[in-house]
């Protein structure tokens, strides 16, 4: 079958090679969705443009960026992590009765930190060595995870938190005064830290060799252990990962809400996670997937919630377009592996 | 019913390439024709026009001297062609009965309903023509390799097909499944049936075949009567150029051995195994399928369970202890099935040859890996072996086979391995890569690799091997070395009719 390949790389039509340059660059496919609905907002979607909005939606990132990043480690590698939303409600409503009872930032932050990184360990445990299916682990984390929440706070929400800490994660920063906007706009703390965290993970999933393992673990797992990679290891530091980053959520969320509550990522928003994470490139196969592209992902879904807020449609309506792209996504996706 | 085929002219063009340049070929009722030719020589494009899923530029198909005009799989079908696949596909968990009907199950008495017991009795019937006993209401995948293929041609006979193309299909065979298949391909011809066998195996050619086709580059170089040609003669029709006889071994065996392995045991499949991996030299492991060979080297990689034994490792510091995991660091294992488990199919051939050495690249606090220095030694690599691909950025699903196992063989030569295992190396694999990957495990052993080889290829076995240890029902039986090894013996020893005494 070598021939058919060689026509492939040769003797192809422009049309044919576009096509092969765009699959072996998976995350392009985001990024041009994202440009695509920028312009199209831009210029339909009255005040989509202003500064202010667009800080917005640049402080929105912060809020599911991390729990984007943590599932495509975990995709990446060969698995899934349905736990990270409700894991960031139980992260948060522990660290935040803390913080209430000591007034200690850091104790607090501590704690939701450490509560997200047990829970990705308790995923990476049962799914790495246990050999259990990652599907059916993280289902039962997520439950587990939601009903700790409810029993701890007896479903009332955590009120009184420190001002330090609510002033220095949800602080916007740089205030600078624009001519269409009355009212001081500022970067949100939010996004800064996303674009850190993701400029950083990107960096080690696509650059080091630890990155490489992950992407051999999901490729095969077979051929990576076989191969001299420590696949387990591989597949229960990603779970970990995903779990750190939903303790960072838990903290960014708090902050932001003043609150924390048993249901601070709401269920649809799972959705949105895995959504952002596959149009980004990533496979439910494993083997592929990356930061750029699902950080793209994320944006592209983020400025469609946005627009249709601004438009005053229905978001049920955006939940609608959501699915439906995700499916078109994922059927380019099948495509593109013929 | 009888038919012969001929086709005509056949031209097939891909972009850049002529796949098939004028192939003519006559195949007469009764007939049995092998089909030989590199990977990339044009045989599956050739067997895709008869199958309807090419359609030829030129040329035309006759079948008893009758044009048919073949443009989908189901004309193939109407027209009594049928394929019997070398990778098999079916359901595992319906019946044989089901699956042999599965597109046509005779109506039950109640609308929607099957008629399991008239799909069975059919089943049945097709089976004993070939002279088998599968129960035709076994799950399909309780059977043997060899078993399933067995129903596969049942289907193809019960379907009506009077012409029946062999892929490839003693590859994935023990040896006694070998010799069945071979007898139902003799009922078939017996029947006057047209066949094609398409095979790497010289021998089955001389033994199965009445007359030959070579394709090599699209065009059919030579054709006749098997009994006018050398098996010489049609390598060198394959290739295109003469090939020298393997080359007298020189090599230096000697010193404490490397590895040694005692009483190796897992529950049900290995029952104490002793075995000695000497510097420089090319052990033959040798042995039916499921007798313990790939068995062995799993349980002692740590890939399988290992319930008993030791094994020791010799470097120079003195011999000490070995564990799984160090092992299978410091062992090039190239497995039986190199796309479930030796390639990243779907990676690009660069990757799947620095997946072995990533330390190699891997700088700083941060074990940045240098991209550019893994492309270029994967390139070195291709040079070297002379990997046909696109570029080094093609992903591995897209090579030949041969090709792809010498990507595989790349991914571990880098590690310059103290221990190299080969599970099957030149499976699927066509001649001229045999040959290539032959010389390539002699010149690692030269350089001081201790070789283990397991093949199903005899002749591989007797031309490679130093040293032949024969494993039967999970223990050594016996070993050979050297002059000592032929062929006969060798066979007899695996399957036990004799008694071991080399």
């Amino acid at each position: 079958m070598v021939d058919e390949s060689q026509f492939r790389a040769s003797g192809a039509s422009p049309g044919l090679k576009l096509w092969h340059w765009i699959s072996a660059n998976p995350a392009l496919l985001p990024v041009a969705l994202s440009v695509a609905m920028a312009i199209i907002f831009a210029l339909t979607v009255p005040k989509f443009a202003d500064l202010r909005n667009i800080m917005n939606i640049f402080g929105q990132l912060g809020f599911l960026g991390f729990l984007c990043i943590g599932m495509t480690y975990v995709m990446v590698a060969g698995g899934i992590d349905l736990s990270s939303y409700t894991v960031v409600s139980a992260s948060a409503v522990v660290g935040a009765t803390a913080m209430v009872a000591t007034d200690s930032t850091l104790l607090g932050c501590v704690l939701m930190l450490a509560i997200g990184c047990s829970f990705g360990i308790v995923n990476g445990i049962a799914v790495a060595y246990l050999r259990m299916i990652p599907f059916i682990v993280t289902l039962s984390t997520m439950v587990v995870a939601e009903g700790f929440a409810i029993w701890f706070t007896q479903a009332q929400s955590v009120y009184g938190l420190p001002d330090a800490f609510i002033d220095n994660f949800s602080a916007r920063i740089l205030p600078m005064t624009l001519g269409i906007s009355p009212r001081p706009v500022g970067i949100p703390v939010a996004g800064i830290a996303v674009l850190v965290a993701a400029l950083a993970l990107g960096f080690v999933l696509s650059r080091t060799i630890y990155g490489r393992r992950v992407y051999l673990t999901g490729a095969n797992e077979e051929t990576a252990r076989i191969s001299g990679v420590k696949v387990r290891r591989i597949e229960f530091s990603t779970y970990a990962i995903a779990g750190i980053m939903a303790g960072i959520t838990a903290i960014v969320l708090t902050a932001d809400l003043g609150t924390a509550t048993t249901a601070m990522v709401r269920d649809v928003r799972l959705m949105d996670i895995i959504a952002a994470t596959v149009i980004g490139g990533a496979s439910l196969k494993g083997g592929k997937g990356s930061i750029l592209g699902t950080m793209f992902g994320l944006l592209f879904l983020t400025m469609l919630s946005n627009a249709f807020n601004l438009l005053g449609v229905s978001p049920f309506i955006a939940m609608v377009i959501k699915g439906s792209v995700l499916v078109a996504v994922i059927g380019l996706d099948v495509l593109r592996a013929k | 019913m009888t038919a012969t085929l001929h086709m005509e002219g056949v031209t097939k063009a891909f972009p850049g390439v002529k796949a098939l340049d004028c192939v003519s070929i006559t195949v007469q009722a009764g007939e049995v024709m092998g089909l030989v030719g590199v990977n990339g020589a044009g045989k599956s494009t050739l067997m895709n026009v008869l199958g309807g899923i090419y359609m030829p530029e030129e040329g035309h198909v006759e079948i008893n001297g009758r044009r048919v005009e073949l443009r989908r799989p189901s004309d193939a079908d109407e027209a009594g062609i049928a394929f019997i696949h070398q990778e098999l596909l079916y359901f595992p968990t319906l019946t044989v009965a089901e699956n042999m009907f599965i597109s046509r199950l005779p109506a039950g008495r109640l609308p929607f309903t099957v008629d399991k017991r008239a799909a069975q009795n059919r089943a049945g019937e097709a089976l004993g023509q070939l002279g088998s006993a599968i129960r035709p209401s076994a799950p399909m995948e309780t059977l043997s390799v060899g078993e399933k293929q067995v129903v596969e041609i049942a289907r193809a006979v019960a379907q009506g097909a009077d012409i029946v193309i062999f892929d490839e299909p003693s590859s994935s065979l023990s040896i006694k499944e070998k010799d069945a298949l071979f007898a139902i391909v003799r009922k078939l011809k017996a029947e006057g049936k047209a066949i094609i066998y398409i095979s790497h195996f010289l021998d089955e050619i001389e033994e199965l075949c009445d007359s030959y086709a070579v394709l090599r580059n699209g065009r059919l170089v030579g054709s006749g009567s098997v009994a006018t040609v050398t098996r010489s003669q049609i390598v060198e029709l394959i290739v295109g150029q003469a090939m020298s006889g393997p080359a007298a071994r020189k090599r230096k065996i000697g010193g404490a051995p490397r590895l040694t392995l005692s009483g190796i045991r897992r529950d049900g499949i290995l029952h104490g195994i002793d075995l000695e991996f000497k510097r420089g030299e090319v052990l033959g492991l040798w042995g039916l399928l499921g007798s313990g060979r790939t068995e062995l080297i799993r349980s002692i990689l740590g890939l399988d369970p290992m319930h008993g034994g030791s094994m020791t490792f010799n470097d120079d510091g003195g011999s000490r202890p070995i564990g799984h995991r160090e092992l299978l660091e410091r062992t090039a294992y190239v497995t039986e099935n190199r796309r479930t488990d030796g390639l990243f199919l779907d990676e690009a051939v660069w990757k799947n040859i620095s997946a072995t050495t990533l330390d190699q690249y891997a700088a700083g606090r941060m074990r940045v890996l240098d991209k550019a220095a893994e492309e270029r030694t994967a390139i070195s690599m291709i040079e070297r072996l002379t990997i046909r691909t696109p570029s080094h950025r093609a992903r591995a699903a897209n090579l030949s086979g041969g090709n792809q196992q010498k990507v595989v063989f790349a991914k571990w030569l880098n590690r310059k391995p103290e221990i190299l295992i080969l599970d099957e190396p030149t499976r699927g694999v066509d001649v001229g890569a045999k040959r290539e990957i032959g010389e390539l495990v002699e010149s690692l052993a030269d350089s001081g690799s201790s070789v283990l080889l397991v093949t199903s290829e005899i002749e591989e076995m007797v031309a490679l091997a130093d040293r032949v240890a024969v494993i039967r029902d999970g223990v050594i039986a016996s070993e050979a070395k050297g002059e000592s090894i032929t062929e006969a013996d060798l066979m007899a020893a695996a399957m036990g009719t004799e008694a071991a005494d080399a």
